[in-house]
């Protein structure tokens, strides 16, 4: 940057410049059901199901809950997500997508433009407001607590691979399905490695299945959407 | 915050100050599906480097094998965890490209 202006907050980390990238939300949705339940608990408790439609321009997806709960995307078809999640209730959605800001009309804002007097930054142009972001376990689950009480914030996990893991019960082979997942609650978040599905593997004295590799850990986004 | 900037809405509510963080996505690009890295310059912005998967493909992705990234300075490097299905439909689990974000926070 030849010219402009970077803005750096009391820990000395860049908070805002001149070539400030813009992601912008594009889908609100506060979901409350219904959700579905097959009735099968074995290796994995209890989860719900349920299917949203997610427009597809929407690149970082985001949920927010006033109960912990653990969300992991169990497959996709077009706009259609389906999700397992460990509670029922109401799941805050947030999307958001790479679009330059627009600029407000207020009477106070400030603005940055680049050298190409393109505006970049709106402090009153909604935008993804990153508060933190690191990599889940590979077992069990990590949540951090948000970092400014008093504002709203969601998770995000971007990914969700899977792996299967064998089991046995009552000398039948069972398959359980483990997912990557985010936690997300009123006061933290976070993600890790959970199961969340499972079903027979054949017959008795068949054997399980192999364990699969797992995948390498995706990264979990916090978010802040305050008045989103 | 005893010093620096603060950003007022109309109503006088705080929208920004030196107090937070809102980091910001630097690029996004496809993986492909081969084993390579590229160089970012915006990560050497002050701040904590951060890379973030995402993929619009249709899956139950169950066999599908994912790629490992690492940040290392401007240095952004991604390598397939490739490995055998383990079970029907068998063989090598198909690589997916994905949309690497990264961004320092």
């Amino acid at each position: 940057m030849a010219v402009g202006l970077k803005v750096y907050n009391d820990d000395g980390i860049l908070q805002i410049d001149s070539d400030f990238k813009t992601i912008s939300p594009t889908f609100r949705q506060t979901f409350t059901g219904p959700y579905s339940n097959d009735g099968n608990t074995a290796f994995i408790g209890t989860w719900y199901q349920f299917t949203i439609y997610i427009p597809a321009d929407v690149k970082f997806l985001f949920f927010g809950s006033s109960t912990d709960r653990s969300i992991a995307l169990f497959k996709k078809s077009g706009t259609s997500h389906t999700f397992r999640t460990s509670a029922q209730g109401t799941i805050e959605i947030y999307g958001f997508r790479e679009a330059p800001p627009v600029a407000s009309t207020g009477s106070y804002v400030m603005q940055l433009f680049n050298e190409s007097g393109e505006l970049t930054f709106d402090s009153n142009s909604n935008f993804m407001k990153i508060s933190n972001a690191f990599t889940v376990p590979t077992s069990g689950l990590q949540v951090q607590s948000y970092p400014v009480p008093g504002r709203t914030y969601a998770v995000g996990l971007g990914v969700y691979p899977k792996q299967w893991r064998g089991a046995s019960q009552a000398g039948v082979p069972w398959g359980v399905l483990m997912s990557y997942c985010l936690q997300v609650g009123p006061t933290a978040g976070g993600g890790g490695l959970t199961a969340i599905a499972s079903r027979p593997w054949g017959s008795a004295g068949d054997p399980a299945p192999g364990q699969m590799p797992l995948a390498p850990a995706p990264t979990v986004l916090i978010v802040d959407v305050t008045g989103l | 915050m005893a010093a620096g900037l603060q950003i007022f809405d109309a109503s006088g509510n705080l929208v920004l100050d030196g107090t937070r963080r809102i980091g910001k996505i630097v690029s996004t690009f496809a993986s492909g599906v081969a084993n390579s890295s590229r160089v970012i310059p915006g990560l050497s912005d002050s701040g904590t480097p951060f890379h973030y998967i995402t993929t619009d493909a249709d899956y139950f992705s169950e066999h599908i094998a994912y790629p490992d990234i690492t940040i290392s300075g401007n240095t952004v490097s991604w390598a397939f965890l490739d490995y055998a299905i383990p079970v029907s439909p068998y063989g090598p689990a198909p690589r997916r490209s994905v949309e690497i974000s990264v961004g320092v926070f």
